[in-house]
Parts: structure tokens; C-alpha cells; sequence
């Protein structure tokens, strides 16, 4: 337990590391703050510096970093041009939306992924294991915003069983619980499935990869010419054995479900993590985006960590120094 | 043998596409013909060429002879001309449509997989290349070394992948095929320098590589003949996946001002492009897709080819 | 195992079989407007897009409303008004029965604290400049009489007031204009006092719009519930409209409005819009400094192609700064025609022609030989102006002149124009109300202002500063129709089109009562009617 503490600690160190290499990063980049203010032809320099002092950027740029130094601390992040709000709440509310999308598609991508994968490891070389297969690297390869577009062209267009956007219906709040439970489901269906697809296919090619790989080692081998049952060896042998580098794969793949996909959000119109850092960049917004760029970066790291103490814990080879 | 066989099949097969790319496009893939009467055409659409004895050309939908005189039908307008001042009639076929401002949407996709290849199929390369050096350094000597790589990794897939590009485009002056390549390699080397590290670390600790240190081998002949060739067996399942990806990504460079400018096509940027017309001109994204899709498919044959043992 | 894999599939069939049949909506009796982005703001000091000075017009009441020729105005919270003497002062006398959605009344005094407001460095407002400039002071005599006093007599003294957005002192003046910008309490609880109130508004999502029962007009609005539905994603977007899920739709494309022309649920309202799009040349660029050069590129480009096929005739040529809708318009100037030969005579008479047989024109400068070679700017999220682009390209090689492309997401696009760092520019602007070609195309705009292209002809500058400040709008009419046959002749810019913009809404809606113009495409909001 010390040391994943300890690599926790380490983390939060670490993403101030990328925030601050953001920090410095971001005041280097043409400037294009305050867009609708340059905007304005006649403003006199006089004002635009009056109003760049306002949220202390007139300073140089170390003594800024101090500020902000000094923020952190208190636990404040800053203040976001765009939103006008502290960026915690700015982070925090994108939040939600993101994760009301992330666990379900989370859910699909390791539920169905694992399936498929094992399935086609039991099924090799034949021809629907094969169609599946090459099927799956189609689905990889599909654009994202595509198939989100096709999906609701589909189901919400043509079929009408799916609202095609939002996260809730125009009369949400008039609804009762149950009903808002059920409108709420109908409409992450759709981007969680489009969020969920791509690493879905990945996780079915890298389980059965594994799995192939368990199915051929010497010990599966020797139980099958011991006579065991097969399904047997496959159920008691081979797949613990094979989903323990799959296991794994939770923390790398927590990012692209919870950090936000810019993409799914920008589709269906969800208000989460990936919005928001678009938004921060595009319009320079530099408190926002190193506040973002803190909370993706310590979601990566964590995942990673998660993956690490999930490798250690499933192989005891692996010992954690 | 045999598995060489077809990674120098598949290699041959995208050599000769890379060569004569710009011999079997039908059409001009930057400039139409005719941009007024050819534009939105869905796909397989006919169109003929009419030439006159002059030299000058008229590109009409349909025609229809009548009495030595040629009524044709045009997109916007309709006409007739004598048919003795024709010198020839040629049928053209657009099999996947022309866009908006009638190109071809065939010729464009074939000239526009030169880009999307090399820069798909480079970035991978490079991206592999790095991600296994540092993976298998970082395995080999642990301790110290293997901290300070991994931590360079977090960093790297920490970074807001929109914010890393746009500090390069900030950083480089002028921008070549090579610099995209190198941003896209950059982007995604991390996975597989964690994957190939992991394996080397089990590996390591394997039955077989006892074995073999215990007949005395020099560790570092070890890590290079009998660890690396299986650490990254894994890794190379990633190759295809990360070349669609890049192909893609490249058209997400060119909507910050990096990346391959139009009129200029990739598949990429055919494809983010069709996206906001997708409603009236349905067609244009089919075919570069079909394309990207079959690329992933081929590369990841030889990357199954060449984990077979 | 057998069974388990095929489980998640069956249960995956039995979900969608519930789900049939499940989403049957009953009759509407509110419309849905789309949009693609969201308001930035209810603070509309702090509101810089279009879209949200569309939908605060809604909720926040001016003094008049402008009507569609630009010059009149209808009165609305102001019940009339008196002109003294000498035209230097206007007394407004407002309604007595207008009160905020607090309570509040609605007085004069709001009135002049919103001058202070829209006048305040601080508050940094984007269309300050001219009432700074113009505007002497805004003096509440009682609650219901407010006097305007001018420096000076101008065609349109009523315009630049009526600009003033009126905002509720007693909510506005708790917070100090320096801490506006760093404030999102304005947002909280938005006091309004126009036909609608905002009852809801969830940022990125949706915003929504009732009724304001003490709107001083009982009969108003018809439509008692309005939500704008923000989809940033435009064919998602279209496809809920075209599924009758959204109502309200601005800004279709051409080929869309094209396609679905005859579908019986949905009707396209097309209007000309206040704007243009040109082409900048550089003139700080040798290349673009003769007139000569600038002129033979305007009858190089085919504009009518554009137009026809691009836009899908959904445009107007444009021919001067001043759009053809609007009265200070010339309309004796006629749009450069499309003439290849015209536009290679014309380069071979400044000095450019193909002396190495490359294909690419050259031309000594400075004792440099120099190619005929620039690249064009324009920003990457605008598919229209890219596929222009490529147009232009085209009609210019066959001239003989190498362009290439390079496109810019909009905020750094925004910076390259700004600090004139670029050959040429495909870009538009959209046109104020009032005659004023200053900012644009001024020598003293091209240190402070948006000259983005550095044009600067003497001529110009004394006419232009007689014209726009000269109250007799006839007298004015003449010199800026000269002011524009010298624009026509320098072709600092190569004036492209005018945009037609095209809107549609879902037949539930009285097309009848709907009206749409360049001043809002909810401009009547509040009469609109349902079926």
C-alpha cells in the first residue's frame, strides 16, 4: 500500500510537471487571447492592457508562474476568460457529462471486447472467426465522427428509437424519476456506443491475441493430451492466464473514455471534458487549459498507475519495488 | 520463407501504387475539366465529352441525335450543335462521383493514398521505432533509466494531443511531409514503448532466458537475440491500428493550419471535408474510407504474417 | 459459454423491441430553434456573436425597433421622442408600464446607467467607438424622460442610441464594470424585461425561453415557450431538422436548401444579407502595389462560377464595401466581368509576362526577378471559402499565376490578418447600418484599424471623412457614390458576393407571420404563431 501511495504522490508531482511545461508552453504560442476585444479596431492599447492586467497577464511571465504557484496552493485554479467562472467549477461540471457517457461505453468496450475476442480464440480459422476479425479492424478504422453519424442517420433519423443529441429531452425536468431515468439511457446510447466501438475492436484483437498465445503454450498443450475436458482447460486454464494482460488494459484505456473524447462530444453535443478543452485552446483561454490540462494529464497518469498495480497484483513475477 | 514472401508482396503491391499512383488516375485530381457541368455528381454517374473539329470541348450529361444536329443536356443549360463540326464523342464514367467542384472523386482518392500512405505508413514505422527503443532501454536496465523513460512516456501521453500539436506548428517555420510525419509519430509512440517494456520485464523472468543465462551468454546478447524478437511480437499488433489512425489524424492537422493544404487531397482531409456536407453530397467520403479501411487491413495481414512462427 | 455469448446479443434485440414504439411525442406547442453554437453571455456588454445579439434582442427591450430599411424606427420602450432646435439633442419619453422580471420598474435611469455601462473602458464593449465618439451624455430627467445630447448633428443619432442595450441598474450596478469581464453572476439569474424571460439555460446544451407575463403587451408572444437547442455538429443538426425535431434553423447550406426544396414539412425563408466576401490584396506585398495588377485579378476570377455552382446561386455579386440592399449602394457600378484577356493585357501593361517560358509570369522588381506567386489565407472551418479557393486557384493559373493555399484554424487566421502578415486574404465582413468606410479602408486604419490590406489613397480619405459625417443624407448619397467608383477603380479588394442566407423553419409555423432580415432572423420572435 506504501508504495501506491507513493506513486500517487508521484503523480500529482508529475501532472504539475505537464502543467507547468503548459504554462510556459501556451504564453510562447502567438497570442490570440480575448478575441472579441483585438477584435475591436479602435480600442486603444491603453484598454487592452488595463483589461490583460485584470486577470494579471501583464505581468512577466515567471512572476505570473509564481501566481499561480501561489493559487494552487490555496486550491484555487485560476479563473476562466470564457466561462467567467473559478476553472474548478468549469472542470467539474464538464465532468459529469463525460463520465454519464465514459462508464457505459467503458461497460461495452471491455464486455462486448472480451467476448468477441475469446469467442474468435475458441473459433480460429473459421470463417465467421475470420470475418469477425477483419470486420473489427473495419470498425477500428471507421472515423469516429462516421460512425456517429451513421449511427444516429440510423437509429435516430430513420428508426427514431434514439434522440440524436443531448443528454437529456427538451422536458426533463417536468419528468418523473423513472422516466428521467429512462430518457437519460435512451440518450447516452448512442454516443456511448460511438465512444465505445474503436476500443471495443481493439480489446477483442488483443484479447484473442493473448488468448491464441495462452491456447499454444506447453501446459494448455500437455493438459490436452492428458485427456482433460477441453472445456475445462479453456475455462479453468486458458482464460484467467489470457485475461491477465487484458486486465491491464483498464487503466491505459481510461483516458479515452474519461478525459473526454472531442469528437463523441462535439457529435452529440455533450458538454463534458473534451468540449471544454477545445474551447480553452482554441480561444486561448490560459488559465482553463492549464486547469484542464492538470485534470486529463492526472487522469492518464492514474490510469497508467492503475495498470501498473493491476500487472503487479495479477503476475506476482512482476514484484513492485 | 513464405512469411517474407508476403510482406515483400504487400510492400511491392503499395510501391507500385505509391509509383504509378499518378498514371492511373482517370483525372485530373486537382482541377476538373469542367468544374460548372461536372460538379455534385453522384457515383456512377455518365457524362460525354463532346470534341469539336476546333479542338474545343463540351462535357454534356446526356445527347440525343436528330436530323444532323446533336441536342445535348447540360447541367445548367441545354444546346445544340451541327453535328458535322464534331469531331468525336467520348463516354466518361464517374464511378464514385464527382464533388462540388467537379472533381473526380476516384481520381482524387487514388492521387490523394500517395500522402495518406507515406505519412500513415512512415509515422507508424518511426512511432514503432521509437516506442520499442525506449520500451526495450527502459526494460533492460531498469532502475534509474527505466523511471526517468517512463516518466518522459507519462508526460508525452499526459500532454493534450490538440496542445502538442499546436506547440510544434508555433515552433517550426516552414512545414514538409517529413515535419507532419515526425508530429504524427511523436503522438503515438507511447503505447507501444509501455507495452514493450512490460514484455521485456516479463520476459526477463522467463524460464527460457534463465536457461540461456545460465550457459554463460552476455546479458546483453540475451536482450537482444532471445528478449527483444519477443517483446515486441505484441507491439506489432498495434502497427495497423496506429497507421488508420495517423491517416486520420493528419486531416484534424490541416484544420489548425498544419498538414497537407488544399486543394491538395489525402484521405484524411477528403473525408473530414465530406463530413459537413454529408447531407447533400452523401458520396464523398465512401471511397477514401473504403480505402483507409483496406490499408488497416493489409498492414495488419503483415503484421500477423510476421508474429506467425 | 455457449449461451452467454449469444445472451448480450438477444438482450441487445429485446432493449431496441422496447424501445419501438416508445417515442411518440404528443402535439408541440413550443418551437425549437437551432444552433450550432451557444450564447456567450446574458450580459450582452460581454455577448460578442451574432447569434447571441439575436436571442438578447428577445429578452432585453431597446428603445425603438430598427426596421428593415435601416433609417426608421418603430417605438418600443420609448413612447415617442422630440428633436430640439438644432438636432444636437433628443428627448425620449418612455413607457410607464415596463417593469424587469424582478419587479422592477424600467426606468429612465437604467438607461443612463447603461450609457456609463456601454461607454466604460472597463467594460471594453465592442461598438463603443462611435458612441463615444458621438454621444455628448444621457441625462434621466424623471423615470420616464431620458434627454440625449450629441457633440454634433449626424445622419444617425437615432441608430447609435437605440444601440445602447438597456440592463437593470439595480442588479448591474452591484458589481463594479472592472470586475464585469471576471463575473459570471450576470448569468446566474438573467433580469430581462423584453416578450420572453429566460427560464433555463444549461451552457453547450439548451437554452430555454418562456413568457414574460408582465411584458407589457398582453398579446405578446404568441409562441409562449421557445428553447434553442445547441448542436455543434452541423449535419446533426440538419437532420433534426429535417426530422421536425428543431423548427428553427439559420444559416442552411446551399446544397441542402437545394436538395430539400419541395419536402412538404419545411419551408426555406431566403433574405440578402448584410456582408460581402473579397479577397484582400496585400499592398504592402510589391506584387499587389499597382492598381493595374489588382484590377487584371478582378477579371481574372470567375465569380459568376462561384456563385452558380459553388453557392448554388444563392448570392449576389458585389461589386463596393456598400452591399446592394443597402441606399448608399452605387448602382451604377457594374461587377468586373469575367475576361481572361482583359485581365492578360492588363498584366502585361504593369510589367508581368513570362520571360523564361516556366508558365509563370515574371516581372523585374528591385533588380530581382521575381515569379507572380503568393499564397492566399482564409480559415479552415469555412468549407465554402476553401472550395473558392480552390476556384480562384484555378482561374488564376490560367493567367499564368501560381497561388497556393494555406488555411488557418479562425483564431490564428484572425492574428495573420490582424498583424498583415499574409499576400492575400479571402475573408468577409459583415456591413454596419450605418455608411462608414473608416476602419476598413482609411490610411490612418492601417496603424490603428482594420486596413488590414494597407490601402491608402488621399482622395479617398478626404471624401470618405466629408461623407460620413454629413447629415443630409442625399447630399451624402452623392459623395459616397463617388467614394465607391474610386474603391471600384483601386480594387483594394476583389469584391466577391454578397451571401443570400438561408433559413428554414418547419411548416408547424405560420410562415405567414414570420420575418426574417439582416437585422435578426428572429426579428419578429415574439409574433410568430403556430399552426
Amino acid at each position: 500500500m506504501g508504495f501506491v501511495l507513493k506513486r500517487l504522490i508521484n503523480s500529482i508531482f508529475l501532472s504539475f510537471g505537464i502543467a507547468t511545461i503548459v504554462f510556459f508552453l501556451i504564453r510562447l504560442l502567438p497570442d490570440v487571447s480575448f478575441s472579441d476585444i483585438y477584435l475591436n479596431p479602435r480600442l486603444s492599447e491603453d484598454v487592452i492592457q488595463r483589461i490583460r492586467a485584470s486577470y494579471g497577464l501583464d505581468k512577466p511571465v515567471l512572476i505570473q508562474f509564481l501566481n499561480w504557484l501561489k493559487e494552487i496552493i490555496t486550491g484555487n485554479f485560476g479563473f476562466s476568460f470564457i466561462y467567467r467562472k473559478p476553472v474548478i467549477d468549469c472542470i467539474i461540471e464538464s465532468f459529469a457529462p463525460t463520465l454519464t457517457i465514459g462508464i457505459p461505453a467503458f461497460i461495452f468496450s471491455f464486455g462486448f471486447g472480451i467476448l468477441i475476442g475469446v469467442q474468435s480464440a475458441r473459433n480460429q480459422g473459421k470463417l465467421l472467426e475470420r470475418t469477425t476479425h477483419s470486420l473489427l479492424l473495419v470498425l477500428y478504422s471507421l472515423p469516429t465522427f462516421w460512425l456517429g453519424i451513421i449511427l444516429i442517420l440510423l437509429f435516430s433519423y430513420t428508426l427514431e428509437l434514439f434522440p440524436p443529441s443531448g443528454l437529456h429531452s427538451l422536458n426533463f425536468n417536468e419528468m418523473s424519476l423513472i422516466e428521467k431515468i429512462y430518457d437519460t439511457i435512451l440518450h447516452i446510447f448512442l454516443p456511448a456506443i460511438t465512444l465505445g466501438t474503436a476500443p471495443m475492436a481493439a480489446i477483442a484483437r488483443f484479447t484473442r491475441n493473448t488468448m491464441l498465445k495462452v491456447l499454444s503454450q506447453t501446459y494448455i498443450k500437455t493438459a490436452k493430451a492428458k485427456g482433460l475436458d477441453e472445456k475445462i482447460i479453456f475455462h479453468r486454464h486458458a482464460l484467467p492466464n489470457a485475461l491477465l494482460p487484458v486486465v491491464t488494459l483498464f487503466g491505459l484505456y481510461l483516458p479515452i473514455f474519461f478525459a473526454g473524447s472531442v469528437v463523441v462530444e462535439e457529435i452529440f453535443s455533450i458538454p463534458g471534458i473534451g468540449k471544454l478543452t477545445v474551447d480553452s485552446i482554441f480561444q486561448r483561454d490560459y488559465p482553463l487549459i492549464v486547469g484542464v490540462t492538470l485534470f486529463v494529464s492526472f487522469i492518464v497518469i492514474v490510469g497508467n498507475l492503475i495498470s501498473d498495480i493491476l500487472y503487479s497484483i495479477l503476475d506476482p513475477r512482476i514484484r513492485l519495488k | 520463407m513464405k512469411k517474407q514472401k508476403k510482406i515483400f508482396f504487400v510492400g511491392f503491391i503499395i510501391t507500385l501504387y505509391l509509383i504509378f499512383a499518378d498514371l492511373i488516375t482517370p483525372f485530373d485530381p486537382v482541377i476538373s475539366p469542367d468544374r460548372e457541368n461536372l460538379s455534385s455528381l453522384p457515383p456512377f454517374s455518365k457524362a460525354y465529352e463532346l470534341t469539336f473539329n476546333d479542338g474545343g470541348k463540351l462535357f454534356v450529361l446526356d445527347y440525343r441525335i436528330q436530323d444532323s444536329l446533336i441536342y445535348y443536356e447540360q447541367k445548367f443549360l441545354s444546346g445544340k450543335v451541327e453535328i458535322n463540326k464534331l469531331r468525336n464523342v467520348k463516354t466518361i464514367f464517374f464511378i464514385f462521383g464527382t464533388d462540388n467542384l467537379g472533381r473526380d472523386v476516384f481520381s482524387r482518392t487514388i492521387y490523394g493514398g500517395r500522402f495518406s500512405l507515406i505519412i500513415g505508413i512512415l509515422s507508424s514505422l518511426f512511432a514503432f521505432l521509437i516506442g520499442v527503443s525506449i520500451g526495450a532501454i527502459s526494460g533492460y536496465f531498469g532502475g534509474i533509466v527505466d523511471k526517468i523513460l517512463m516518466r518522459v512516456t507519462d508526460v508525452f501521453l499526459a500532454f493534450p494531443k490538440l496542445f502538442l500539436v499546436l506547440a510544434v506548428i508555433a515552433f517550426t517555420q516552414t512545414q514538409t511531409i517529413f515535419s507532419i510525419i515526425i508530429i504524427l509519430s511523436l503522438l503515438n509512440w507511447m503505447g507501444i514503448a509501455r507495452l514493450v517494456r512490460a514484455e521485456f520485464l516479463r520476459l526477463k523472468e522467463m524460464e527460457f532466458i534463465l536457461a540461456v543465462e545460465s550457459i554463460g551468454l552476455s546479458s546483453f546478447k540475451i536482450a537482444i537475440k532471445h528478449i527483444l524478437p519477443n517483446a515486441i511480437t505484441p507491439a506489432l499488433i498495434s502497427i495497423p491500428l496506429i497507421t488508420g489512425d495517423v491517416i486520420l489524424t493528419e486531416s484534424i492537422l490541416s484544420f489548425l493550419g498544419f498538414g497537407i493544404q488544399p486543394p491538395t487531397p489525402t484521405w484524411g482531409n477528403m473525408i473530414s471535408e465530406a463530413e459537413k456536407s454529408l447531407i447533400s453530397t452523401w458520396w464523398l467520403p465512401i471511397f477514401p474510407g473504403i480505402l483507409i479501411s483496406a490499408t488497416v487491413l493489409a498492414m495488419n495481414w503483415i503484421s500477423d504474417v510476421s508474429q506467425e512462427d | 459459454m455457449r449461451i452467454n455469448h449469444r445472451f448480450p446479443f438477444f438482450l441487445f434485440i429485446l432493449i431496441l423491441l422496447i424501445f419501438l414504439g416508445c417515442r411518440k411525442e404528443t402535439r408541440k406547442n413550443y418551437i425549437v430553434i437551432g444552433s450550432t453554437i451557444d450564447i456567450d453571455s446574458f450580459n450582452p456588454y460581454l455577448s460578442t456573436s451574432l447569434f447571441s445579439q439575436d436571442l438578447l434582442d428577445r429578452v432585453y427591450l431597446r428603445l425603438a425597433v430598427e426596421q428593415e430599411d435601416y433609417k426608421t424606427f418603430v417605438p418600443l420602450l420609448a413612447k415617442r421622442w422630440e428633436w430640439s432646435e438644432d438636432s444636437t439633442q433628443i428627448t425620449f419619453y418612455l413607457r410607464n408600464d415596463v417593469y424587469w422580471t424582478d419587479g422592477v420598474k424600467t426606468t429612465a435611469y437604467d438607461i443612463e446607467f447603461s450609457f456609463k455601462a456601454a461607454t466604460s473602458p472597463e467594460v471594453a464593449w465592442l461598438n463603443s467607438e462611435d458612441i463615444i465618439r458621438n454621444i455628448k451624455s444621457v441625462k434621466a430627467l424623471n423615470e420616464t424622460t431620458l434627454v440625449v445630447k450629441y457633440h454634433y448633428v449626424y445622419p444617425y443619432q437615432l441608430t447609435d442610441i437605440n444601440d445602447i442595450w438597456i440592463v437593470p441598474k439595480h442588479v448591474y450596478e452591484k458589481i463594479p464594470f472592472s470586475e464585469w469581464r471576471r463575473n459570471g453572476y450576470f448569468d446566474k439569474n438573467p433580469i430581462t424585461n423584453g416578450p420572453y424571460k429566460v427560464a433555463r439555460w444549461e451552457r453547450g446544451q439548451l437554452i430555454e425561453l418562456v413568457k414574460n407575463e408582465k411584458y407589457f403587451d398582453k398579446n405578446y408572444p404568441k409562441i409562449k415557450r421557445i428553447f434553442v437547442k445547441i448542436v455543434p455538429n452541423e449535419s446533426n443538426l440538419l437532420l433534426q431538422f429535417l426530422n421536425g425535431e428543431i423548427d428553427v434553423l439559420p444559416s442552411i447550406p446551399p446544397a441542402v436548401a437545394e436538395k430539400y426544396e419541395n419536402n412538404p414539412n419545411i419551408k426555406f425563408i431566403k433574405y440578402p444579407f448584410l456582408a460581402y466576401e473579397y479577397i484582400g490584396w496585400n499592398q504592402r506585398n510589391p506584387l499587389f502595389a499597382d492598381k493595374k495588377v489588382r484590377q487584371a485579378l478582378s477579371y481574372g476570377i470567375n465569380v459568376e462560377y462561384i456563385i452558380k455552382v459553388i453557392l448554388k446561386g444563392n448570392a449576389v455579386r458585389s461589386t463596393s464595401p456598400f452591399p446592394s440592399i443597402f441606399w448608399a449602394h452605387n448602382d451604377k457600378l457594374k461587377p468586373y466581368p469575367y475576361d481572361p484577356e482583359k485581365a492578360k493585357k492588363l498584366l502585361t501593361e504593369a510589367g508581368w509576362r513570362d520571360s523564361n517560358g516556366d508558365g509563370i509570369l515574371d516581372k523585374v522588381i528591385a533588380n530581382k526577378k521575381i515569379d507572380f506567386k503568393f499564397t492566399l489565407i482564409t480559415n479552415a472551418e469555412n468549407q465554402t471559402r476553401k472550395e473558392i479557393a480552390t476556384a480562384i486557384q484555378n482561374d488564376l493559373s490560367k493567367l499564368g499565376i501560381k497561388m497556393e493555399i494555406q488555411v488557418f484554424e479562425f483564431n490564428t487566421f484572425m492574428r495573420y490578418i490582424l498583424d498583415k502578415n499574409f499576400d492575400a486574404v479571402l475573408s468577409g465582413w459583415r456591413v454596419a447600418t450605418k455608411p462608414d468606410l473608416t476602419i476598413i479602408f482609411h490610411s490612418e486604419a492601417i496603424k490603428s484599424g482594420h486596413n488590414i490590406v494597407s490601402y491608402s489613397n488621399p482622395i479617398f480619405d478626404k471624401l470618405n471623412d466629408s461623407a460620413a459625417v454629413l447629415n443630409d443624407l442625399s447630399r451624402a448619397k452623392v459623395i459616397w457614390d463617388k467614394v465607391q467608383e474610386i474603391i471600384y477603380e483601386d480594387q483594394p479588394y476583389t469584391f466577391l458576393y454578397e451571401p443570400v442566407r438561408i433559413n428554414g423553419i418547419n411548416k408547424r409555423i405560420k410562415s405567414e407571420t414570420v420575418r426574417m432580415n439582416s437585422i435578426s432572423f428572429l426579428y419578429n420572435l415574439h409574433e410568430w404563431e403556430l399552426k
